[in-house]
């Protein structure tokens, strides 16, 4: 028999019961820590000791779970939050004041380089973090621009303008 | 994930094929089993804060309440017997704010308990 993730919710609710936690931390576990490697430009370790942060809160704060939104996009929300505290916390700059990556990589899109297919891990470091996020949450994982707009706390045209910015420069990139 | 999206990935879109190949299931390798042996007591002990809580609760709005008619008739007189503030008036105003504290106390541990 297979549980809703309202059911699973309910039962660590009502229950306390950390079976149902277990069951949704499997369901999910993939798609955060995948989201968290490549904010985290594929750092493993860091991601996964993010995702098990994540997923702690949100044992700790689900009962602040509003059933009117997904899960996924709740949980993904908490998940990046994580990312941009330990970005904070390692003195490095903001989601917002990342700036684009150096210009040598754009450059080196030429008649030279087309022929070269990096791969997408590669590619994906040409973007912004949130660029990246966006282009991660919408186009990998499902999540609507309003879904991932609400994840990522930013507003809705944000979202759009990064997706649409990071689909055309790993088009670029990869040469499609 | 689902795929009748607005923004839902385009079949032949090769950028979309190369973003879905790509987000390929991550075996679990044991971080299910790590995060459940970190999960805090979520709520192991919440019946005795519960009880600590409603007691407290309780006792401030006694004291407040069987505070208020003194404390009334204190601070209304207070203007015109300001020089005769005596200890015993002091006395009569430190439960009162004990009860207020208190009252203010589980206020605040019930609007943190989640964080």
């Amino acid at each position: 028999m297979s549980f809703t993730d309202a059911d699973l919710i309910a039962r660590v609710l009502l229950r306390e019961d950390q079976n149902a936690f277990g069951e949704l931390v499997r369901r999910y576990q993939s798609p955060v820590r995948g989201f968290l490697m490549k904010m985290t430009n594929g750092d493993t370790h860091l991601a996964d000791d993010l995702a098990q942060e994540a997923f702690v809160k949100v044992w700790k704060k689900l009962g602040s779970f509003r059933s009117e939104g997904k899960f996924s996009t709740w949980l993904f929300g908490i998940a990046h939050n994580e990312w941009r505290m330990s970005v904070r916390g390692r003195k490095e700059v903001a989601l917002e004041d990342l700036p684009d990556p150096p210009a040598e990589v754009e450059q080196t899109d030429d008649a030279a380089a087309s022929h070269l297919r990096l791969d997408l891990a590669e590619a994906m470091k040409v973007l912004t973090a949130a660029e990246r996020a966006a282009i991660v949450l919408c186009c990998q994982n499902g999540l609507s621009h309003e879904e991932a707009a609400q994840a990522l706390d930013c507003p809705l045209g944000t979202v759009k303008t990064n997706v649409l910015r990071g689909r055309e420069k790993l088009r670029r990139r990869l040469t499609i | 994930m689902k795929t009748d999206l607005p923004n839902a990935p385009e079949a032949n879109d090769p950028l979309d094929a190369m973003l879905r190949e790509a987000d390929g299931y991550l075996p679990d390798n044991g971080f299910t089993a790590r995060v459940l042996t970190s999960l805090p007591a979520r709520r192991k002990h919440s019946w005795r804060r519960l009880v600590v809580l409603s007691t407290a609760m309780l006792i401030g709005t006694v004291l407040v309440l069987w505070q208020l008619p003194a404390a009334y008739a204190i601070f209304s007189t207070l203007p015109r017997h300001w020089s005769a503030f005596q200890s015993q008036t002091l006395f009569a105003i430190v439960p009162l704010l004990a009860a207020l504290a208190s009252l203010g106390w589980v206020v605040f541990v019930v609007a943190n308990e989640d964080q």
